[in-house]
């Protein structure tokens, strides 16, 4: 403990330099506002201010792109929030009860609740990291192909708490989504899948065009009946920002939960801060007394979520690391400049460059406490943005939208996606279809598919060899549990009234 | 026009029938294979999938049916089933905002996709939230500047640009 | 409304201080390439668009930035070279988007091994032979081929002889199904008469989890990531394909020691379209050149573990026909198994 709290205090010898606060500060405020622009999200922010950091110092420059990194995190919940759309995947859940405390008229209340889940679930997670991070890698590894696609079972059940009205709509929104991940070069084999030709496709569809589109766009034109957006006035004032006692209680439970799930998928390699947040929002719907109303305005499905991803960024940094494993797409970029700087992630990264490894971690405290206070007085900035009139502010949104999907792969392609989904999501929403969970089959379908045939491949071609490893074995009857529990738990409870009525 | 929600579904089901079954003729087409060395092939997903929206889509159609009826019998005027789903002001909106997106979309490799957005905006405000155009074009303006200098200047994004270099 | 545009316009003038982005250069896709007579012979008088082919923080990536880099600290050219990510399709959407400009002397793009694997697999309309010109060869990857070390098994004689023994059942993971980890264990299948099982993964970070946590049993990695696990004894170094024994890992044999001709190795370089003439390609041959004698170069290719490797265009030329035509042999053995 003792060498823990001096390796601590080192790293914030190094924090004490009031340039790297600076760069703590401004790295988490480019993220934020990065990570509010639709569709960019850390990887393309931590890609584009990559070339701030030659020539720094290897800590502030890690200082510097660890900010961008979890402050893009809670920038993706805003326009999550304030106009239902993600900024990244792992806001995804985040739009299901955000935006309709929007149209609620408490958008500052969803804001703030984001805010403070965000910062928890970092702040805690930073903490576990700092003690148990070489002892938690061992575990990160023990994951393979068969445990990931277990994980991604689980993953798609917990569909079945998404769908809204209409269950059947909702897994025909599962399986157009599991197709479209599917369209692309096969892995295993290398063919073209329902390309035909169009190079643009060989990497397969990517879900951030597609969700600016179902959500982003479909929520433009779609009417909402309420000819734009209320804003309580009451709501902006500082003090209904802070959540009342009786939500703290609701709430931190969830934020509890989230976190501690967020931080152990978060570590795996192969899963990320959006899964964690899909697992996250259906644990929180199945175990709140208000689970039904998850949906339509419920705090605690923004409380879930948003510690859930905050808490799985902090964890995916943990193979990276220690390991040199990268645990998500934007930590492979954080690596990657990493390694730019001269310092090799790894096994002995905190023995022999122990200054910036713990620097980093002292910057980590500090990143949240700043995202607390950019929470906390941003938020009647955030939400000023909706006193504008809705065809206006719908009209600046599409603009964001269309470049930001440019940017993303500098292709008109991806801007022709967008559009095309946005048409799609209009009749979807006329149709009532649920577009959650086809958002969510298109980030898990292409890791269920490589997952399961690599499982394969390992196994012998024999599924028993995948499903009976320990791990996945464990998962996959939670995944059964989730999907099938209430209809059987139901039917039980059914039968036994019956019986004990006769 | 009216189109009813009880029929917009039956539309959908139909949809989901025939698409599920083009998916899995397609993966014929393409020779992908459902299976290949005693392992899943690269069609195996593709037509589960096919089958499964199929199916789904069967299943869209005997769900509508059903609970139209239910609706019809417990609420005859009121159902939702039988409410009209296509909203003019709103068809208007969508023709006009996918209208204006596929026009930047077109126009980009021409004059660049600055100069399109700042017309796709000028236009959108003019038409759909009715103001006058001189309040249209200072937005427009606005908004494409502040794009422009978070994605050109601060991001470094290499925006397709026209033959004048904007 | 407007104060909340001129606040924002205010503020992004104030962000956009924070970042001195060059502005993105313009392809001309009409125009003829333009030719300068001095006394020196042609010298750019735009920036150059240099293509990158894959996303910022990969190994595509890292490497061409740091090219400009070395060339905008030593003023080496009198224009801005723009690094420009143009990702998708393993290299195609990049190397389709330049070609669409034509004799274009402005624009060109780094190479890797999806500038062979791609067209050879069929899926790139462009061929890697006489559709591009070839300006300067500039480093070879090796790749490590290591062991999970709960396999018990410490070099590559004792891995072949079990494989010789159990064929099909030792698992080799790689990135991609027809990249140069793939190509890397069909050559080792030939010459040492064994069957290892190939299991494909889309990035090296996951390889390297899956052999760590000894799901797989062998594995093809970059050397300068198994390093550390080397170290560790977490992972079994059981030969490199290389030239000669790499300096960061001297104890670990090449393949050519080993006794298997196998010197398989990622070649990165830089072309251009086809038509571009030779006085422009020999003076960006000539640019690159200098770029890789400088310290830093040096110095970069050292940390990233790869081998100095310049080579002007006529060798390059006739250094990518070889090159692609070993290519070509061994896609077909994979795709025949496949």
């Amino acid at each position: 403990m003792e060498t823990l709290l001096q390796n601590l205090a080192m790293g914030f010898s190094v924090l004490a330099n009031p340039i790297v606060i600076l760069y703590a500060l401004g790295g988490v405020l480019c993220g934020v506002i990065i990570g509010a622009l639709p569709g960019l999200g850390p990887s393309v922010g931590i890609a584009v201010l990559l070339p701030l950091t030659y020539g720094m110092e290897p800590a502030a420059g890690i200082i510097l792109l660890s900010g961008i990194y979890y402050g893009a995190m809670y920038g993706g919940s805003i326009t999550a929030i304030l106009i239902n759309t993600p900024g990244d995947s792992a806001a995804v859940m985040t739009t299901l009860d955000g935006y309709p405390l929007t149209l609620k008229g408490q958008a500052g209340k969803a804001l703030g609740m984001a805010a403070y889940s965000s910062v928890i679930g970092g702040t805690v997670s930073v903490v576990a990291f700092m003690l148990f991070a070489p002892v938690i890698a061992s575990y990160a590894l023990a994951f393979g192909s068969s445990e990931y696609f277990a994980l991604m079972i689980l993953g798609l059940a917990s569909i079945a708490g998404m769908t809204g009205d209409s269950p059947t709509k909702g897994f025909f929104a599962a399986f157009v989504g599991l197709f479209i991940a599917l369209i692309g070069l096969d892995l295993v084999t290398g063919v073209q899948r329902y390309v035909f030709g169009n190079v643009h496709l060989f990497s397969g569809i990517d879900f951030i065009p597609v969700a600016m589109g179902l959500f982003g766009i479909a929520e433009i034109i779609s009417d909402n009946g309420t000819g734009g957006i209320i804003v309580d006035k009451d709501s902006l004032k500082l003090k209904n920002l802070f959540p009342t006692k009786g939500e703290w209680k609701e709430c931190l439970p969830h934020i509890g939960r989230g976190t501690g799930l967020g931080f152990f998928v978060g570590m795996l390699p192969g899963a990320g801060a959006t899964i964690a947040s899909f697992l996250s929002y259906s644990m929180a719907k199945k175990i709140s007394k208000r689970g039904k109303e998850f949906g339509s305005g419920v705090l605690e499905g923004v409380a879930a979520p948003e510690s859930a991803n905050n808490a799985a960024s902090m964890g995916a940094m943990i193979p990276m690391l220690t390991l040199g494993v990268p645990g998500s797409g934007s930590t492979a970029i954080m690596m990657g400049a990493l390694m730019m700087l001269g310092i090799t992630p790894g096994p002995s990264l905190f023995m022999k460059e122990a200054e910036v490894a713990w620097s980093l971690v002292a910057s980590m405290y500090i990143g949240n406490i700043f995202l607390l206070l950019l929470g906390v007085l941003g938020l009647p900035i955030f939400v000023r943005v909706l006193k504008v009139k809705a065809p206006i502010l719908n009209s600046i949104v599409l603009a964001f939208i269309l470049i930001g999907s440019y940017a993303l792969e500098n292709s008109m392609f991806t801007v022709g996606i967008t559009i095309f989904f946005g048409v799609i999501g209009y009749f979807m929403k006329k149709v009532k279809v649920p577009a959650a969970p086809m958002i969510l089959a298109i980030v898990l379908g292409y890791l269920t598919e490589s997952n399961l045939r690599q499982a394969l491949i390992i196994g012998d071609g024999s599924i028993i060899n995948v499903v009976t490893k320990p791990i996945s074995a464990v998962i996959l009857v939670i995944a059964l549990i989730m999907a099938f529990g209430t209809p059987i738990t139901e039917m039980i409870k059914r039968k036994v009234m019956k019986n004990t009525a006769v | 026009m009216k189109l009813t929600f009880k029929q917009g579904n039956n539309i959908l089901g139909t949809i989901g029938i025939i698409g599920g079954i083009v998916i899995v003729a397609l993966a014929f087409v393409q020779e992908l294979p459902f299976m290949k060395n005693e392992l899943p092939g690269s069609g195996f997903f593709p037509i589960l999938c096919g089958i499964a929206i199929s199916i789904f889509g069967v299943l869209i159609i005997v769900e509508n049916t059903y609970k139209s009826r239910k609706a019809a019998e417990e609420s005859p005027e009121d159902s939702q089933f039988e409410k009209n789903i296509i909203n003019m002001t709103e068809l208007r909106t969508f023709a006009y905002t996918i209208g204006i997106s596929i026009l930047v979309l077109v126009m980009t490799p021409i004059i660049g996709i600055i100069i399109s957005i700042g017309i796709a905006v000028t236009a959108l405000v003019k038409i759909l939230a009715k103001e006058n155009m001189k309040k249209s074009l200072i937005i427009g303006i606005g908004t494409t500047i502040v794009l422009y200098l978070i994605f050109s200047e601060f991001l470094g994004v290499p925006l397709p640009r026209s033959i004048i270099g904007i | 409304m407007k104060k909340l545009l001129v606040l924002l316009m205010i503020g992004m003038l104030v962000l956009s201080g924070c970042n001195s982005q060059e502005a993105a250069v313009e392809p001309e896709a009409d125009e003829p390439a333009e030719t300068q007579e001095t006394a020196e012979g042609w010298v750019p008088e735009k920036d150059v668009e240099f293509i990158i082919p894959f996303s910022p923080g990969g190994g595509s990536d890292v490497f061409a930035r740091k090219m400009v880099e070395i060339i905008a600290k030593n003023d080496m050219a009198p224009v801005n070279f723009v690094p420009t990510n143009k990702p998708g399709g393993s290299g195609v959407v990049a190397y389709s988007h330049m070609n669409g400009q034509g004799a274009n002397n402005y624009i060109m793009a780094t190479t890797s091994s999806s500038f062979y694997t791609q067209p050879l697999s069929g899926n790139s309309p462009l061929n890697c032979y006489d559709d591009f010109t070839f300006v300067a060869h500039m480093a070879k990857d090796p790749t490590l081929v290591a062991a999970y070390e709960g396999l018990g098994m410490t070099s590559l004689e004792e891995v072949i002889e079990y494989a010789k023994e159990n064929p099909g059942e030792l698992k080799y993971g790689g990135t991609g199904n027809a990249s140069d980890d793939t190509i890397l264990m069909y050559m080792l299948n030939e010459l040492a008469g064994i069957e290892l099982t190939y299991v494909p993964y889309d990035s090296g970070g996951e390889v390297l989890a899956a052999v760590l946590g000894g799901h797989i049993d062998i594995c093809a990695a970059s050397p300068s990531e198994g390093k550390e696990h080397l170290e560790a004894g977490t992972l079994v170094p059981l030969a490199v394909s290389a030239d000669e024994r790499l300096s960061i890992l001297p104890d670990v044999p090449t393949f050519l020691e080993s006794g298997y001709d196998i010197n398989h190795q990622q070649s990165r370089g830089v072309v251009m379209n086809a038509g571009v003439s030779e006085e422009v390609l020999d003076y960006y041959a000539d640019l690159f050149h200098r770029v890789s004698e400088t310290d830093e170069w040096k110095a970069f290719l050292e940390d990233n573990v790869m081998g100095i490797s310049y080579m002007g265009v006529e060798e390059y030329t006739e250094f990518n026909n070889e090159l692609a035509d070993k290519y070509t042999k061994f896609l077909e053995t994979i795709q025949r198994a496949q």
